[in-house]
């Protein structure tokens, strides 16, 4: 007797499994396509970029030191920032409560350990 | 009483939640899940503790923020909760990793998996209103950015963005942080565990359970991780306490974003403002679609090589990007 299944179908004995395989392979497919375009999604996009690279300016000293008036603030309310900050780390280390929260959070670290690395007791079965 | 009567009536007790998992709950890799909620409790502990000394205007957020700072338990509170923040999202990432090569986001498990996803975009949303609420110059560019993206958007992008410049932002973001985003987190939380518990820990691939343990042995070496990573969290924080830059200025741009959003940053220098959301949304989109695609039955990282050699190139990619970004000074978009 003629075998009319078409090729890709003829070790397959039913066209259930036939369609399953065809739509496994049709999912692996677009799923392939979806990593393809994820991938060269920067390239296609690139041409259509809605700033020129030339317009966007790196934030350097220089361009802080060109004084318009915010960049001006910024620079000197930055330093004063972290004159403060360095002050307010000056006084913190200087107390015991950093001291206190580090003992603390090594503690809390070690018993970590020890809820992993203990032996467990073993129940004792008492019939009484 | 009728001696015949039949009671179907169960006495719970508590030995009755600590039922058997299979042993390799024990594993870091299936723990993951369990240290990452543990994350969310101390953020919400330490979130309530930050937020009776927070004041949600744009006059008074910033000076209050730096009164909280100047204080020694206010500064490694404020920086504890940021670090921990940061090092719940990487938690999340090496979850998502452990269920990929494990192919745990198929079959029954798959709706769990978009549960997942929610949580994730979730996560992500309080890491960006929990930057801007701060209103220094970081919360300042951020929220710019997120005025941009949000004009972008088609139909429902122009009321939004009339709403957030309406609004008084610092407060909006706070509202958004503190109560919006924590509901949301619930809804999607609730069927997360429940599903979690009725498809039960997924399989080791390969592997046949032979031995089991009991769900307090499992919650214990949760436990014992959580300690362990957030004891050391909290050591940083006083060691390296957060950065707290100074009162916003328009007109400058001299910050870059928390890590996570630093591939968002890059795409920003390559194509443009515009395009600052390219790369979350592609990895959303793949990820909320992969268990359309591998629908393979072997759970073997192995046997799923499209898959697991995919992710694994894409990951190499953002790494490579976040390193490259955090070495190269600032750039100026808007």
């Amino acid at each position: 007797m003629q075998d009319n299944k078409p090729n890709g179908m003829k070790y397959y004995t039913n066209t259930k499994q036939y369609s399953n395989l065809k739509g496994r392979l049709f999912m692996k497919n677009i799923f392939l396509a979806l990593i393809i375009c994820m991938f060269f999604s920067p390239i296609v996009i690139m041409a259509q970029g809605d700033e020129p690279k030339e317009k966007v300016e790196q934030v350097t000293e220089k361009v802080l030191q060109e004084q318009t008036p915010a960049d001006s603030s910024v620079k000197t309310e930055d330093a004063q920032m972290k004159k403060d900050f360095a002050a307010i780390r000056v006084a913190v280390e200087k107390g015991t409560v950093p001291a206190v929260i580090k003992v603390i959070s090594l503690a809390v670290i070690i018993a970590g350990f020890a809820f992993l690395y203990l032996p467990k007791k073993k129940k004792e079965v008492s019939n009484g | 009483m009728d001696n015949n009567e039949v009671t179907t009536e169960k006495k719970w007790s508590m030995k009755d939640f600590n039922y058997p998992v299979p042993e390799h709950a024990k594993q870091f890799g299936y723990a993951v899940g369990g240290v990452t909620f543990v994350g969310f409790i101390l953020l919400i502990i330490t979130g309530i503790v930050m937020t009776f000394f927070f004041t949600a205007t744009v006059d008074k957020a910033h000076d209050s923020v730096l009164a909280l700072s100047s204080t020694p338990w206010g500064l490694w509170l404020r920086s504890f909760h940021r670090w921990l923040a940061e090092t719940v999202i990487f938690l999340i990432i090496l979850h998502i990793s452990r269920i990929i090569f494990t192919g745990s986001y198929r079959g029954s498990r798959k709706s769990n998996w978009f549960f997942g996803i929610a949580l994730l975009v979730i996560a992500l949303a309080f890491l960006f209103t929990g930057t801007v609420v701060k209103w220094d110059q970081e919360g300042y560019e951020a929220y710019r950015h997120l005025v941009e993206q949000v004009q972008l958007l088609p139909v429902i992008g122009a009321p939004i963005s009339g709403f957030l410049q309406a609004t008084s932002v610092v407060m909006t973001m706070f509202v958004t942080h503190t109560l919006v985003l924590p509901l949301l987190f619930l809804l999607f939380l609730i069927p997360h565990l429940v599903l979690m518990k009725l498809n039960g820990l997924s399989p080791l691939p390969g592997k046949k359970v032979k031995r089991e343990i009991k769900l307090s042995t499992h919650i214990g070496k949760i436990f014992g991780w959580s300690f362990i990573i957030y004891g050391l969290i909290s050591f940083l924080a006083m060691q390296y306490p957060a950065e707290l830059y100074p009162g916003p200025y328009t007109g400058t741009e001299m910050t870059k974003p928390p890590w996570i959003f630093l591939v968002t940053y890059q795409f920003e220098n390559w194509f443009g403002v515009k395009y600052l959301s390219v790369a979350p949304m592609l990895m959303i989109v793949g990820l909320i679609l992969l268990p359309f695609f591998d629908t393979k039955k072997e759970d073997y990282s192995t046997k799923r090589k499209i898959v697991v050699w995919s992710y694994l190139i894409i990951m190499a990619f953002f790494i490579a990007v976040m390193i490259h970004i955090a070495i190269t000074p600032p750039v100026k978009h808007l």
